[in-house]
């Protein structure tokens, strides 16, 4: 092309078109080229100086607008040394609109959901609607999490009742069957040797029916919603001497000291049926646990506005990792007694969920052949 | 710093505004905000120059915002709750409108802005970034919340020319 035979108009459409095209650079050294011969013609002396200003300032805006376009958000917004042309202000703004979005989008993929954005008219009201509905969508899994850990507990109760039962029912049942058709037959022959034997084996396996059955019943209420929950004024002192009285035998039964050491003026502020399972769960353990010529103490004292009970032995303790499986029912572990007593485990689960109602707290520190001391809180009155 | 003075702010100095005020209530004109502020500085660049009387900005507005995030802001929160805390209390407080463009946890940088900033928003365009008490104010915000010092520098203004205050904040490596 024949550069000099142009004259100054075409060359600057063609400037202009560059500039339309995007062609920035090239119009700017286009206008270069040409600018000295431009100058020389008087028509566009005055014209050239305000065209340059544009066209360097059509440059960086397109460039600017370019890179906005292309989502490249690291470069520096055109300032305009003048302050005339609101165009860059606008650049600005919108740079800075879309540097503060990436941020707060940077926030909600982080999980936080209650980002919003104020600002660029239409867009930020579906922006806002869209968070919105991931927040309600988030707000449903949340909720749907809790019924799956619900359902999981109740299926992990429902087992641990079944199995009950099934199994731990059954035992005592069959040796009082057992032993009452042995006994039958022998006093029918007139046979009375090794009868006494028999006759205690049966009392044994029917107080383990008994207080089997005594847990099942209150455990079956307690999650029906059924349980009466009273609590009033008690006498700890007098709880826990009834509720030790009646397992002075048993515990005698293995030599086994019973100690209640509890001052005759606490008082809790409890329900006694609630009181008297966890106590009577409690002391039963420590029999079960706790090899013959041992001790067991029943002692409490008043922590700020609660009263601390604990139920001490000097039993075979538990191992470390079982600690924390002893109160949950879907995990719920559970062992021999030192004479082969059987246990469900259902106590201590029935434990928690009375001292919880209490609004108390319950737990056990162990060490193993050294025995165990279960603490739990009730409030004081 | 004058060594003789016996006077420490106390956020307390503030006084109960509400007992003061049951019928103008606690909020006032911005103008009369920008009054005091601008005849202040006035009076201080005419005695100190304009060096000195913007390091007076940077100091006071340092100790402000320190209080500012020890009397109203919830600083135990984590960084994301904390913004939250801050933006809300900025607008609250008819400050500004706080947002942040980029922020590298990691190094504690950031560049945010403010707009329809107490100081100076609408002041015409004389070349000249107007906020340094401002940059005090975010300064003892974030040395008070991080327990780190920064380095807070406005980068556009409306004094020059922009229609937002823009701030890069990074802390200063020790």
């Amino acid at each position: 092309m024949d550069l000099e035979s142009k004259d100054g108009l075409h060359w600057i459409h063609v400037i202009l078109n560059s500039l339309r095209t995007g062609k920035s650079e090239r119009a700017i050294s286009l206008f270069n080229l040409r600018e000295a011969e431009l100058s020389s013609r008087a028509e566009y002396s005055v014209f050239l100086a305000d065209f340059r200003k544009f066209i360097l300032q059509y440059s960086a805006g397109a460039t600017c607008l370019k890179a906005i376009a292309l989502g490249k958000l690291d470069i520096e917004p055109p300032t305009d040394p003048l302050r005339e042309n609101d165009m860059f202000a606008q650049y600005k703004q919108l740079h800075s609109n879309l540097l503060h979005l990436t941020w707060q989008s940077q926030q909600i993929a982080k999980g936080d959901l209650q980002q919003r954005v104020r600002f660029m008219g239409d867009f930020s009201v579906a922006f806002n609607t869209m968070i919105e509905k991931l927040r309600v969508k988030e707000k449903l899994k949340e909720q749907i999490r809790i019924q799956n850990e619900d359902l999981q507990r109740l299926n992990a109760e429902k087992d641990k009742f079944f199995s009950i039962i099934a199994h731990d029912l059954k035992s005592p049942f069959n040796a009082i069957m057992g032993f009452s058709e042995l006994l039958a037959e022998q006093v029918k022959q007139k046979d009375m040797d090794g009868i006494d034997k028999y006759a205690d084996i049966i009392v044994q396996a029917s107080g383990k029916a008994v207080n089997l059955l005594m847990n099942l019943m209150e455990w079956s209420r307690s999650q029906t919603g059924r349980i009466a929950f009273t609590p009033a004024e008690l006498n700890l002192f007098e709880i826990v001497s009834q509720t030790s009285d009646l397992l002075y035998a048993a515990a005698m039964q293995k030599s086994i000291a019973l100690e209640v050491a509890v001052m005759d003026d606490i008082r809790v502020f409890a329900d006694t049926a609630m009181l008297s399972t966890i106590l009577r769960n409690l002391i039963s353990n420590a029999i079960k646990y706790t090899r013959s010529g041992g001790k067991i103490t029943i002692a409490a004292r008043k922590e700020n506005k609660e009263v601390l009970i604990s139920v001490s032995d000097t039993g075979v303790g538990i191992p470390q990792n079982m600690i924390e499986r002893l109160f949950r029912i879907d995990d719920n572990y559970t062992t021999s007694g030192t004479q082969d007593e059987q246990g469900t485990g259902l106590g201590l689960i029935l434990c928690r969920e009375f001292v919880e109602k209490h609004g108390g707290k319950i737990w056990v520190e162990s060490k193993r052949a050294r025995g165990s001391d279960f603490y739990f809180t009730l409030p004081d009155f | 710093m004058d060594t003789n003075s016996k006077y420490n702010f106390k956020w307390g100095d503030l006084g109960d505004i509400e007992l003061g005020r049951p019928n103008l209530g606690t909020s006032t004109d911005v103008v009369v905000y920008r009054l005091m502020q601008y005849t202040m500085r006035d009076v201080l660049e005419k005695h100190w120059g304009p060096e000195k009387t913007n390091d007076f900005f940077i100091e006071s507005g340092y100790k402000a915002g320190s209080e500012f995030c020890k009397n109203v802001l919830d600083y135990s929160l984590d960084f994301d709750g904390f913004v939250a805390n801050l933006t809300m209390n900025l607008e609250k407080f008819g400050i500004g409108i706080l947002r942040i463009e980029k922020a590298d946890l990691e190094k504690l940088s950031f560049t945010l802005t403010v707009s329809e900033d107490l100081d100076c928003s609408g002041l015409p365009y004389s070349g000249v970034a107007f906020c340094d008490y401002d940059e005090g104010f975010i300064a003892g915000i974030m040395n008070f919340y991080t327990k780190k010092k920064f380095r807070v520098k406005e980068i556009d203004c409306w004094g020059t020319g922009d229609r937002t205050c823009r701030f890069t904040v990074d802390a200063i490596d020790q």
